[in-house]
């Protein structure tokens, strides 16, 4: 996991706080980045055993300056989608930074249609539904750049960018995946009080 | 007998501009017939308990056409009917067609204007409709006498086919003028009061306030519901430091609170809030959609034009880089101004009018 990401650099500054989520139990299956690590699966990895998918998530608002996740996005229900985003946007302080690696439903699409009936494999149906190799391994949700953007937007994110993914070390050597994408987004640091 | 009647849908006396108009216009009809020679058909009057929750403008027409209607079986016609704001289309050609003098305050917004910001999610019938719409101005038209409170609603109802002629401008007023000045805030501050309605144009001022990103300085949006911002701004603003305190009980503690008030409104009649501030010494950025923006003089304030980001947020540049010395003839200045919009003067421009109305009969 870690060198699909090497290329790119979390712009969180030194000493944030920052949680994983679903980043894995720490095994083959998924290695987390970041500690604490909150997923549904338990392993010597894990330090907050929950199903990200069920809300409210057993996390105190507002007190992380970075929430961080790898493929984990995509693998909640289009239903649920927006109760998540609400709580990424919940759980980050003031000025805090979303950074979600994720894949790129559209761009899937797009690889499968120019693949044409007679190049479908094993390997593109991989990508589209996810591996199914265990319960939770399953792609529930599609996403394209634009549509996350707005995700995030009308969560109350201030700023939301998109970046192409940087690309995986392959057995060919260093390769672009135009099928994911990363996605940060901002929450303001506007100071809101109530009282004159 | 009643010889005058005052109309409106409003609470007469309630704080907020509306209520404080109608009642030193019910205190100006009581001052030329006697108090018990006005009758007054406020809210309930016109919109009775079973209907409290339909806010339908035409609904406060026929109620009160009802009851005036009955009024006149029993006594005749009076001699004259003031409306404040509102629909009152059949009530106008009612009285009008029995001889009595009908006058109407119409703090109109600029429609075209109003709608293109509210967007479907504020819908107001009598203004979207076109058919109603015909028939709320047709009631304007009908009217002998149209009291609108500033330059811009008054361009408006003369494109909409009132009469100039039968159009008087009397400004809405404040009841005093602060006997003295509170010191300017120590850090720059800005404020607000009022609805939070989509006319008021608060996004582009909170947009304003967000490119200008000063961590140093607070923009304060009161008056009641002004916590729905919370969202927008979070949306909107990577930094800045932002006040929404809702209600204020004590307008003093709000205008001595801020450095310079500023009214974005895109469509209004007035903005009472403009004066105010100007009689606490506050110095003004105010759009030329609010009636009110009148009295903001080069001397006491800025205009800018409605639904303008980039003019609002280069007035607010410039409100923070006048020199001390300019900003206290400002305050200065908007006191003085400020006298010239106290109600005493003001209902005196109400009798006059009134008076000339009358011995048109």
């Amino acid at each position: 996991m870690l060198t699909e990401i090497t290329p790119y650099i979390c712009p969180f500054k030194q000493g944030d706080r920052v949680i994983e989520l679903g980043g894995g139990p720490g095994d083959a299956t998924g290695m987390p980045i970041f500690r604490p690590n909150i997923d549904a699966r338990n392993g010597p990895m894990v330090d907050i055993v929950h199903d990200l998918s069920k809300t409210p998530w057993p996390l105190a608002s507002s007190q992380f300056q970075g929430v961080y996740s790898s493929f984990w996005l995509e693998h909640v229900s289009h239903r649920l989608i927006r109760n998540v985003i609400a709580e990424v946007y919940r759980i980050l302080a003031p000025g805090g930074l979303a950074v979600l690696v994720t894949a790129d439903t559209w761009a899937q699409c797009k690889k499968i249609v120019d693949a044409g009936p007679e190049g479908m494999n094993d390997q593109l149906s991989n990508m589209l539904f996810g591996g199914g190799d265990y319960e939770g391994n399953f792609h529930k949700a599609a996403l394209s750049r634009p549509f996350a953007t707005r995700l995030f937007r009308e969560a109350g994110f201030w700023q939301v960018n998109t970046l192409e993914h940087p690309g995986i070390m392959g057995p060919n050597g260093y390769e672009r995946v135009e099928t994911d994408f990363i996605l940060e987004a901002y929450k303001s640091a506007a100071v809101i009080t109530y009282s004159l | 007998m009643i010889r005058a009647l005052h109309v409106s849908g409003d609470v007469v006396g309630a704080p907020g501009g509306a209520g404080q108009v109608t009642a030193n216009e019910v205190r100006v009809l009581q001052d030329i017939y006697g108090a018990d020679q006005v009758q007054v058909l406020q809210l309930d009057d016109v919109r009775p308990g079973p209907y409290a929750g339909l806010d339908v403008p035409f609904i406060h027409d026929y109620f009160a056409l009802s009851k005036v209607a009955r009024l006149c079986e029993k006594q005749g016609p009076p001699e004259q009917c003031h409306i404040y704001s509102g629909a009152y289309t059949e009530l106008t050609r009612y009285l009008v067609n029995r001889g009595c003098k009908v006058s109407h305050t119409s703090p109109s917004h600029d429609r075209n204007l109003s709608m293109k910001e509210r967007g479907p999610a504020y819908y107001l019938p009598h203004i979207d409709i076109p058919d109603l719409w015909e028939q709320h101005c047709e009631g304007l038209r009908l009217a002998d006498l149209v009291i609108v409170p500033g330059e811009a609603p008054r361009r408006f109802l003369e494109s909409e086919g009132v009469k100039p002629e039968r159009m008087v401008v009397i400004p809405h007023g404040i009841d005093s003028v602060p006997e003295q000045v509170a010191p300017f805030p120590e850090e720059f501050v800005v404020g607000y009061l009022g609805r939070s309605g989509p006319d008021k144009g608060l996004k582009y001022l909170i947009d304003a306030w967000a490119a200008l990103g000063w961590e140093d300085a607070r923009l304060i949006i009161a008056g009641e519901g002004s916590q729905q911002w919370t969202s927008y701004i979070q949306s909107r603003a990577g930094k800045g430091k932002f006040c929404l305190p809702g209600f204020v009980a004590n307008v003093a503690d709000f205008y001595n609170a801020i450095t310079v008030y500023c009214q974005p409104s895109i469509a209004e009649g007035f903005g009472i809030e403009i004066i105010e501030a100007m009689s606490y010494g506050r110095p003004v950025i105010a759009s030329t959609g609010a009636g009110a923006s009148d009295a903001v003089v080069p001397g006491c304030g800025w205009q800018v034009p409605p639904a303008d980001t980039k003019a609002l947020a280069n007035a607010l540049w410039h409100s923070r880089n006048h020199k001390p010395k300019s900003m206290a003839r400002k305050t200065r200045t908007a006191r003085a101004w400020a006298t010239k919009y106290l109600w005493e003067k003001i209902r005196k421009q109400y009798v006059q009018v009134f008076q000339e109305l009358l011995r048109a009969h």
